[in-house]
């Protein structure tokens, strides 16, 4: 926490809405700042004895920022009480601004920021957002971990897919675009700012890992080398449950990201053929919150959305399916169903030793779970969203 | 629960107009806008929901007097009823203190009122609240459209079909024209008062 904040909290446990309630009543004078790892910069809004006086939001400022900002729904505020020069650019009552802006979310009229809900609201967006690449942006850095620093020029290759590598990187300054090779030329699929993580976690355990993508920076980036000895060490201290979940993520994203290629190339597959015959084992949107592994047969999971539904991952023996409760990856059980073969088996997962085992781990370790599941939930959505 | 602001030694607490789409909720806190100008603090929020509006105001109860030396603001609002405002109902409900729940006496609206009540009940218990236990009043409004000759509930059928197990207090009304708004606002703010006044009592048995 700054040292100026006074209070910050979860956008989660206490919404926008609230906030503004608690700032409203004690007449706070500052600036309430808002992030979420999947927008790039934070969103900020200042007040004035408790009434917001002006906003900004990406491109966004005064009203229209506010109202962005109430599709925040993940994410972090914190306010610091300073003396704030803004001119009072908004003439919305509190409570107007609080009522309005709930009530566009629920329209759907602004854009929910988080790991993709169940009613993919995305297929309302205006199509002036369609087509530009997301950026995600990762949490805070950990400068203990970083052992080197590293400068790159506009429109360098950092990695390249097919070769062998280890390292992982974290973005300090600057985005990078991560790109999938094809036949016929380069993919993007996704571009990540300060903060995010760039590599693989199975990096850290495999000797010979090759690189499923291609990561070339946008403008001037620098990028951070991670301590890969102390990561490894963490890692293999790790219990082989805990493990099996890390690759079995891993594994999830590089599925995404080849499927994300094969509907660009138009290879796409015909869902309802693969999943004919097949059981359901987690509806969509159903409450479930077991964490099985898979110990024989094949696990389908499918997104259905408006559009369509959408394959987006096959997994077997050795995979994970449920809700684990600190990877927030946007597939099962709130946003996809799981369909099984015949032969399925699994064996289920003790939820709380999972989770006393994350919490255990150091804040590197955990950013680096944490950003793999966000990315995960926003390469999926991608997929979803493109024809 | 009632929000104690220290700053501003107020308690703040808040009612809830819940009823069936166009059952006269906007038309109860329009008149009470209009009539009780002296106690209303601000302006009026209107936002347009499907099908409805959604109101807000504060209301400051003169009659009421002071609890340990604080004022008393009441937030007055209504809610929209469609099922796609969840974000909307949940900021509205959360925390509610007491609720007038607004029946439409036409004859044709009789299951939508049974709906709504049933669906008050599901929203309050979500946020851990038992319609038995808040301070509720029901309001049978539109009685005058039976002057005009159209198809009327009485009010005794409408009594048996929503608050013969409740059996919160009751009201005829016809908030057109102001007739009964007042007496179910006062009624909902006097339980609504009592009940706050019980909380503070036990907080100071609690203290020895």
């Amino acid at each position: 926490m700054d040292k100026k904040a006074v209070i910050a909290g979860n956008l989660s446990f206490l919404s926008l809405a609230e906030v503004f309630q608690l700032l409203g009543g004690n007449k706070n004078t500052g600036i309430l700042s808002i992030n979420s790892i999947y927008s790039e910069k934070p969103g900020l809004i200042y007040f004035q004895d408790g009434k917001a006086v002006d906003a900004v939001c990406g491109t966004l400022a005064g009203l229209d920022a506010i109202y962005a900002l109430f599709g925040w729904t993940e994410g972090e505020f914190e306010f610091s009480k300073e003396d704030i020069t803004n001119k009072d650019i908004i003439k919305t009552s509190q409570m107007e601004i609080i009522l309005e802006g709930t009530k566009m979310l629920d329209e759907g009229r602004v854009e929910e920021l988080g790991a993709v809900a169940l009613e993919d609201r995305s297929s309302e967006r205006t199509s002036k957002e369609s087509g530009t690449i997301p950026v995600i942006k990762g949490p805070l850095v950990d400068y203990m971990y970083v052992v080197d620093e590293e400068d790159f020029e506009d429109n360098a290759t950092i990695i390249k897919q097919g070769k062998h590598g280890n390292w992982n990187w974290v973005v300090l300054d600057g985005i990078v675009e991560i790109r999938k090779e094809t036949p016929n030329g380069q993919v993007p699929i996704i571009r990540v700012g300060m903060g995010s993580f760039v590599g693989s976690i199975a990096g850290l355990l495999l000797q010979s890992n090759v690189r499923s993508a291609t990561v070339v920076s946008i403008g001037r980036a620098q990028l951070g080398v991670l301590d890969s000895q102390r990561l490894s060490m963490e890692y293999t201290r790790l219990s082989s449950n805990f493990k099996e979940i890390i690759l079995s993520l891993d594994n999830r994203i590089k599925q995404i990201t080849n499927k994300t290629v094969e509907v660009f190339s138009r290879k796409k597959k015909d869902v309802k053929e693969i999943i004919k015959g097949k059981k359901v084992f987690i509806k969509q949107g159903d409450k479930e919150d077991g964490i099985y592994s898979i110990d024989q047969g094949y696990a389908y999971v499918v997104r259905s959305t408006k559009r369509g539904l959408f394959l987006l991952c096959t997994l077997e023996e050795g995979d994970f399916i449920g809700d684990v409760p600190f990877l927030r990856f946007g597939h099962e059980p709130n946003s996809a169903s799981v369909y099984v073969t015949e032969n399925f088996a699994i064996n289920q997962r003790n939820r709380g030793e999972l989770e006393n085992e994350y919490e255990q781990l150091s804040v590197t370790f955990k950013n680096m779970i944490k950003n793999s599941s966000g990315f995960l939930s926003a390469t999926t959505k991608i997929l979803c969203d493109l024809k | 629960m009632a929000i104690f602001n220290i700053k501003k030694r107020e308690i703040e607490c808040k009612v809830v107009y819940y009823g069936p789409g166009r059952c006269g909720k906007t038309t109860n806190l329009e008149y009470i806008f209009k009539s009780y100008k002296k106690q209303v603090e601000g302006e009026m929020v209107s936002i347009n929901t499907e099908g409805d509006r959604t109101l807000f105001f504060d209301f400051l109860p003169m009659e009421l007097g002071k609890i340990k030396g604080c004022d008393v603001r009441v937030q007055l609002f209504t809610v929209p009823g469609q099922v796609q405002y969840s974000s909307t109902r949940k900021l509205v409900l959360k925390g509610v203190d007491g609720v007038v729940f607004v029946a439409d006496s036409l004859d044709v609206r009789r299951e939508k009122n049974m709906t709504s009540l049933k669906d008050l009940q599901k929203n309050l218990k979500e946020y851990g609240l038992n319609i038995f236990k808040i301070p509720l009043v029901i309001q049978y409004n539109k009685r005058d459209l039976q002057d005009e000759g159209l198809p009327v509930m009485s009010v005794e059928k409408m009594e048996k079909d929503l608050n013969r197990q409740l059996k919160a207090p009751s009201f005829a009304a016809s908030a057109v024209s102001g007739d009964g708004v007042g007496k179910t606002l006062q009624e909902c703010m006097k339980l609504t008062l009592q009940a706050l006044h019980r909380q503070f009592n036990w907080s100071k048995e609690d203290n020895g």
